[in-house]
Order: C-alpha cells, then sequence, then structure tokens
C-alpha cells in the first residue's frame, strides 16, 4: 500500500509537456478538427432564424449555439480522451514514455490537461463565432426597431422598450455562466472517458461507455428521487439505488437552459455546481490512477 | 487478467481495484445529498413556489409524445433546443389549421420550458387570436352562432395558457399586457384588461402606457367611480406633470371629463371649476 501511494508524487514540468503534446496531436486529428468545424458552421447558421418575434429570434440563437456547443465539445471531449490514451497504447509509445521517470499518474494527467487545453480552445473559437453572431443579430433586430419610428419623430415608449429588451438580451452578463457550466460539464464527460480509458483496450468501447453513462446521467435525478422515496420491488430498488450511487447527476446543468431563458441564477448556485464537479473530478481521476496503475501495459 | 476483450485489468494489485471501486462507491453514496440539493435549488430557481409545473422529472404523458429523437434531445440535457424544434414545426400546423395538434405542441413546448415567456406568449396569440379568427370566418360553418361558439373556445383557451404562462412566470408584465389585450379586444371584458393591466404596471420595468390603459378600461366598463379613483390616484403621485412620456394631458383631460360626469363637488375636485387651469394637488 505504501508503494502504492508513493507513486503519486508527480513532476508538474513532466505533466506540462504531456498535455502540450497532446494538444498539438488532438489538432492534427481530422475527426476532432471535422467537428469543431461542424460546431461552428452550426452557430453561424443559428443566425438564420428571421420569421420569428425578436424575442425567440434570440432565444434560438443562444439555445443552439449553446447546445452545438455541448453537443460537439462533448464529442470533442470523449473521442479526444478515448482517443489519445488508447492512441499510446496501440502504438506503444506508452511503454516508451513509461520508461522514462514518468509516473502513471503523470500521464493521465498531463493527457487530461491536454485535453482539457483542446476544450478552452475549442470553446474560445465557438464563443468568438458565437458572439459575433449574436452582436450582428442584435444590429439586425435594432435596426428593424429603429426603420418602424416615422423619421423625424421621436422613439415612441413601445418601440424604445422592445430596443432596451433586444439589447439586453444579447448583453446579458448571465452567458459567461451559461459557458462556465458548458465547459464544466464536457470536462466532467472528459474525466468519466479518461476513467474508462484506463481499462478499455478499444476506443469505441470508451465513447460507448461514457456517451452512455452522460445520456443515464441525465436521468440520474429521476433514479435517485424514486430511489429515496422507496417502493417497488427490491429488483428497482437496486437498479435504482446502482444508478444513483455509480452515475453522476448531469440533469444538474438542465439550469443553463434557465440561464439562458434570462432566469436569474446567482452565482452561488453556479459555484455549488462547479464545486460538485471538481469533487467529482478529483475522484474520478483517484479512481483512474489507481485502475491505471493496476492495468498490464 | 483478461476479463474480455473490451476491458483488461492486470493481476498485480487488485487491492488498487478494490479501492478505486471503494472510492467510487463511497463517493457515489455522499454525492446523493449534494445533488439533492442542487436538484432543490434548481427547483427554486427554474419555478419558485410552482416546482410541480416545470421542475425537470417529465411526466410519462410527455414522454409518450415525444419521438424517439426529441428523447435522445432530452436525456442529453438538450431541452432548450427540443422544445424550439417543437416551436418551429407549429407554423405547419397554424398554416393546416390544425388547431388542436397547433394547442397540442403549444402544451408541449411550455412543459420543455415554462420559463420561456415568449412561449406562453406567442402561444397564446395563435390559439385566441389565430385560430379562433380563423374559426369566426369559418366558410364551412353556416351557423353564426356556432362560429362564435369556436371562436370563443380558441380565445377561451389562449386565455386559459396566459392564466398558467402567469403561474410559472408571476414576474412578467409581457403576460399580463397579453392578457388584458386578450380581455379588451377579443373577450370583451373591459374589467377584466382593467384587471391584468393593472398587474401588469405593478411590475418594475413595464410600460408607462398601462396607467393609462387602466384607467380607459375602468371607463369602458362604465366603473365611473374606480375610474376616477384611479385617474385621481396618478395625478397625485407626482407633485411634477412635466414628464412628457406619461402623457400627463391625457390624465387631466379623462379627470376633468369624470368630474363633471361625476359632478364632484368642487371641494373635492382635482381640476376645480372655477379655477380650470390650476389644481389642488399642484
Amino acid at each position: 500500500m505504501k508503494s502504492l501511494f508513493a507513486s503519486f508524487r508527480l513532476s508538474l514540468r513532466r505533466i506540462a509537456a504531456i498535455a502540450r503534446n497532446t494538444f498539438l496531436e488532438a489538432f492534427r486529428q481530422k475527426v476532432l478538427n471535422l467537428l469543431l468545424l461542424f460546431a461552428l458552421v452550426a452557430i453561424g447558421s443559428a443566425n438564420l432564424f428571421t420569421g420569428f418575434t425578436f424575442d425567440e429570434q434570440l432565444k434560438f440563437l443562444k439555445d443552439f449555439s449553446f447546445g452545438a456547443m455541448t453537443v460537439f465539445g462533448t464529442l470533442i471531449a470523449v473521442m479526444g480522451t478515448a482517443q489519445t490514451i488508447q492512441g499510446e497504447i496501440e502504438s506503444r509509445t506508452l511503454q516508451t514514455l513509461l520508461v522514462r521517470p514518468v509516473g502513471r499518474g503523470e500521464f493521465l494527467l498531463g493527457k487530461f490537461g491536454g485535453i482539457a487545453l483542446v476544450l478552452a480552445a475549442a470553446f474560445a473559437l465557438m464563443t468568438t463565432v458565437f458572439a459575433g453572431v449574436l452582436v450582428v443579430k442584435e444590429r439586425q433586430l435594432v435596426a428593424a426597431e429603429v426603420a418602424t419610428v416615422q423619421p423625424g419623430h421621436p422613439t415612441d415608449e413601445a418601440t424604445a422598450q422592445r430596443i432596451a429588451s433586444i439589447e439586453k438580451q444579447s448583453r446579458d452578463p448571465q452567458l459567461a455562466k451559461a459557458l462556465l457550466l458548458t465547459g464544466a460539464k464536457t470536462l466532467f464527460v472528459a474525466a468519466f472517458a479518461l476513467l474508462f480509458s484506463t481499462v478499455s483496450t478499444s476506443a469505441i468501447f470508451t465513447v460507448s461507455t461514457t456517451l452512455l453513462v452522460y445520456l443515464v446521467g441525465h436521468l440520474e435525478g429521476i433514479a435517485r428521487e424514486a430511489w429515496t422515496a422507496g417502493g417497488g420491488t427490491w429488483l428497482q430498488q437496486a437498479f435504482l439505488g446502482v444508478v444513483s450511487v455509480a452515475i453522476p447527476d448531469f440533469g444538474s446543468y438542465g439550469i443553463l437552459d434557465d440561464v439562458l431563458a434570462g432566469t436569474l441564477v446567482p452565482w452561488g448556485h453556479v459555484a455549488s455546481l462547479l464545486g460538485y464537479t471538481l469533487v467529482y473530478l478529483l475522484v474520478l481521476f483517484g479512481a483512474a490512477r489507481l485502475l491505471f496503475d493496476a492495468r498490464e501495459l | 487478467m483478461r476479463g474480455n476483450s473490451d476491458i483488461v485489468l492486470g493481476t498485480r494489485p487488485i487491492r488498487a481495484v478494490a479501492l478505486a471501486l471503494l472510492l467510487l462507491v463511497v463517493w457515489g453514496g455522499a454525492k446523493g445529498f449534494w445533488e439533492a440539493r442542487l436538484a432543490r435549488e434548481g427547483t427554486v430557481l427554474r419555478d419558485g413556489g410552482l416546482a410541480s409545473l416545470a421542475t425537470a422529472p417529465v411526466g410519462k404523458e410527455t414522454w409518450s409524445r415525444l419521438g424517439q429523437g426529441a428523447a435522445i434531445g432530452l436525456l442529453g440535457g438538450l431541452r432548450a433546443v427540443v422544445a424550439n424544434a417543437l416551436w418551429i414545426a407549429i407554423p405547419d400546423a397554424w398554416t393546416d389549421q390544425e388547431w388542436f395538434r397547433v394547442a397540442s405542441d403549444i402544451d408541449l413546448v411550455t412543459t420543455l420550458q415554462p420559463r420561456s415567456v415568449s412561449f406562453w406568449n406567442d402561444g397564446s396569440w395563435y390559439l385566441a387570436w389565430n385560430a379562433s379568427q380563423r374559426k369566426l370566418e369559418n366558410p364551412f360553418e353556416r351557423s353564426a352562432a356556432r362560429r362564435r361558439l369556436d371562436a370563443d373556445f380558441w380565445a377561451r383557451r389562449g386565455e386559459a395558457l396566459l392564466h398558467r404562462g402567469l403561474e410559472a412566470n408571476p414576474g412578467s408584465w409581457e403576460l399580463w399586457l397579453q392578457l388584458g389585450q386578450l380581455e379588451d379586444q377579443r373577450l370583451r371584458d373591459p374589467v377584466a384588461a382593467a384587471a391584468a393591466w393593472r398587474e401588469a404596471w405593478k411590475i418594475p420595468g413595464s410600460p408607462r402606457y398601462l396607467e393609462r390603459f387602466v384607467g380607459y378600461e375602468l371607463e369602458k366598463a362604465q366603473q365611473w367611480d374606480e375610474a376616477y379613483a384611479w385617474w385621481k390616484a396618478l395625478w397625485l403621485s407626482s407633485p411634477e406633470h412635466t414628464d412628457r412620456a406619461r402623457f400627463w394631458d391625457k390624465i387631466a383631460l379623462r379627470l376633468r371629463a369624470l368630474e363633471d360626469r361625476l359632478q364632484v363637488p368642487d371641494e373635492k375636485r382635482v381640476f376645480p371649476r372655477t379655477n380650470a387651469p390650476q389644481t389642488r394637488a399642484q
């Protein structure tokens, strides 16, 4: 047991080197670049809904953009993590790496850090495109409202109110919270992919298992409620208990929709959700580290 | 030991595997409290006192009405995207004049996103105005009484939708404003319109013209005393009557008219007959 914990000593320099390498390698992969391209196209095309009220147009733009960020961010996280670890194992470069003074924990942390960098870069790019589209949309909508005012006449109260509403919705500071939560959610999924990568022998297995956890995670809240409420057969209770214990509650990130819909979500709640994610990440990393240590390479 | 072709674990530190599983199970047991708290907070944020209407669990009825793709969207946390996609499809049903399909889709969308005011607002417009007017002008219905009944049915459905929307979004002046318009112009109920606009007026950020709308509606309902009390309260609410955006001239006009109609004694008038332009309030 002593030797087990002794192997937890980490070198930041080595972790950073692995992370940098993972980051550069990820951007050489066509699949990830293609996913990013799709995401950017999806966000750009969210501006095309024009036959609706300004409220709906802004809502669609924000919802579809963040939807694209969530979907493509998740896919990049899962596929990137699965591929990078499995790739090292299959190409036998991992053995070369581990005979140097690089610990398995450092390797995992470096890989995870690299994927985090990939996600940060992808989100920076997607956010830039989203912000650009949002600015264009705001200008279009405001111009349309201004055009309804007759030249030489002052802007009436209703029009002024609509313009103020457009500007308020476009420049909503809560979008920062939505962005933070979307990023955290994708990182959370990447951590699960990391965990499964440590025991899996194929990238497909890691991808499918992680996506399964992701999907079931959105129903964990319902399972937990039913489990704690009791009732049903012992088999049903056992099933619900396993789901509640083994799966994270991705449904809590549903608050994202409310942030985008304009509900005032306090920073306290966001911090609580991020704290939950952080603790879960540490647990997942700890388990991944232990499992990876147990693995024959 | 090799378990199967997808999973591989070494024989060496079986303790490490046991420890990893223990870590996951212990955390799995403890995390429930945090998750329950997050869910509770989320519910309050989402609905305030109306948790049951919009909390995350999607009812069996809703599940059965969603297609497979939509269900996957919900599972993937794309509730808003699914709601938007369903909403975008509503004009097709609207064009085909399948009003029950329109109503059903609106119910579904508002169930998915009860805090989205525009869904309630525009949904009520589809039902109370579009559907109602089409029924009123239905060329295939000979009976005028029947057409009137059908039109009224859809107007009431739009009204009910707004009331549900207001339950979910009590702070939305937009929905009260829309309800007032519906009561005034479609259901011809000026008392209800005045009440709705008064509620809208109470909410910070609502348009200032609503204060005048309330007075006009009370007069339309021939509630002269209430109307006079309303206009008078408005006039006395400000020592200055120079803000052009509040249209004090119109308020003064209504006050004078009502003081004449109600034969208010000079000492109680805002605009005494003897010195007309000057007011006691000023």
